[in-house]
């Protein structure tokens, strides 16, 4: 199977996931977004270019399930992959706490951030101050559901991974 | 020189991505039919799947809403027997306003029970985390339904349906920024338009005269004619008339149907004398 369809698979499930548990199962009326954490994991996985397609296309899910008009989410989405993808180059510390930390404030900026473009599109109809705490809870609750479908995306992009490169050295 | 980073090297696809999602934007937002029914049409795949998946999952929803949200109904159920002692005080005084409101929508002889309905359950608040003032409610268009169509409970007014898929329909309520209703206030016969303020209430700022005298309680119903909205159905009661504005008069509005904790509502079809 290959990347693409891979990446097609874990995205359609994504957006399963979203659309049916993550919103029957809110907390304090926040619900997981699947589809902003597997962007996010795309561009730190798969690098900045895969990222922001990946994250071009999830967006459009995302408008089609909240009923937003397309492109609203992409205008956050795929810079938030290629950011996340950039920043993840000059990561120098690499303990699991960090990349937890950093995983929960990209979720957290890119929901505040699809919010606040949903209000100066008119598409939002919510206060600013409920829109941060709407925000910082889906960013704690994704960080919980985030190690399985980190696993899924490191299996989406394991066919474009380059192998082992064994060396040989000829014989004399 | 030195190579480009990965950033860099990924500016090109970033910025034909954002071009074409600025395109969507500005297409959908004008009003795109096609782009409106492929979305339409995702919604209504990923449907059947939502419904089976609701379903079997209902029993451990249950006992998710009761962990969840234990405090809130500790709270309400506080408010519920305040108000029961404070009713069962009043009963006569509402025994009164009861026969009063009866004269009052006999005199203008509302229809309302006349109202061919569909009975809908609420599903919950649609998919994101930014359905503020919306709700998702188990029938579309296969059931009849289509956008703008009034819902109601029995006490008035909820507010209307603004995305019809096929199976499913979202509720913009009558207390959402962007919904507006023409209204008129049963005993001074004013009209006007009145706006969801994205809190509890309404407020009626449009239409109605600086020198009308309106009594707090004033029931206030739709004003049908031009509106989406079939005439007469009780939307609430005034509880800031504003009597004493010099320019510009806004109205407060209670809301007769309660809009939390709602669990069914109707979806007007029509009124059966058009049908």
């Amino acid at each position: 199977m290959t990347t693409r369809i891979r990446s097609f698979v874990v995205l359609v499930t994504a957006a399963l996931l979203q659309a049916t548990i993550f919103s029957e199962f809110r907390f304090l009326g926040a619900s997981a977004e699947i589809l902003l954490l597997v962007t996010v994991l795309a561009g730190y996985h798969g690098g900045p270019d895969h990222g922001a397609i990946f994250g071009f296309f999830a967006s459009l899910l995302q408008d089609a399930l909240t009923g937003a008009p397309f492109g609203l989410h992409a205008m956050v989405y795929s810079p938030l992959a290629v950011g996340v993808s950039s920043l993840e180059d000059r990561l120098v510390e690499s303990r699991p706490i960090v990349y937890g930390i950093g995983l929960v404030l990209a979720v957290i900026i890119g929901t505040s951030l699809a919010g606040f473009t949903g209000l100066l599109f008119g598409q939002t109809a919510i206060t600013n101050v409920l829109l941060i705490k709407k925000s910082i809870i889906a960013g704690l609750t994704t960080a919980i559901v985030a190690a399985p479908i980190n696993k899924s995306i490191q299996w989406s992009l394991s066919m474009s991974n380059p192998g082992v490169v064994e060396l040989r050295i000829p014989e004399k | 020189m030195a190579a480009p980073g990965p950033a860099e090297r990924s500016r090109p696809t970033l910025l034909i991505l954002l071009a074409a999602a600025l395109t969507l934007l500005t297409l959908q937002v004008r009003g795109a039919e096609p782009l409106d029914a492929f979305q339409q049409g995702i919604r209504d795949i990923i449907g059947p799947v939502r419904t089976i998946v609701d379903k079997s999952t209902d029993p451990i929803q249950s006992v998710w809403s009761g962990i969840v949200h234990y405090s809130e109904l500790e709270e309400e159920n506080e408010r519920l027997a305040k108000e029961l002692a404070e009713v069962r005080g009043e009963v006569l005084s509402e025994e009164a306003d009861r026969e009063l409101l009866e004269r009052l929508l006999g005199e203008i002889n509302i229809p309302y029970a006349d109202l061919e309905t569909v009975l809908a359950r609420i599903l919950g608040t649609p998919p994101g985390n930014f359905g503020s003032h919306l709700v998702e409610i188990d029938k579309g268009s296969d059931d009849g339904l289509s956008d703008g169509m009034a819902v109601v409970t029995g006490a008035g007014l909820v507010g209307r349906l603004e995305q019809v898929d096929r199976e499913r329909s979202v509720v913009i309520l009558a207390t959402h920024p962007d919904f507006s209703v023409g209204v008129r206030l049963v005993e001074s016969q004013d009209e006007g338009l009145a706006k969801g303020t994205g809190g509890y209430e309404m407020r009626l700022e449009d239409g109605v005269r600086l020198d009308a005298v309106i009594a707090e309680d004033e029931i206030v119903i739709t004003s049908g004619g031009r509106s989406r909205f079939p005439a007469d159905i009780p939307v609430g009661k005034v509880t800031d008339p504003d009597n004493f504005a010099e320019y510009e008069r806004t109205i407060k509005i209670e809301l007769a149907a309660s809009l939390e904790n709602l669990s069914f509502v109707n979806v007007v079809m029509g009124s059966k004398e058009n049908s």
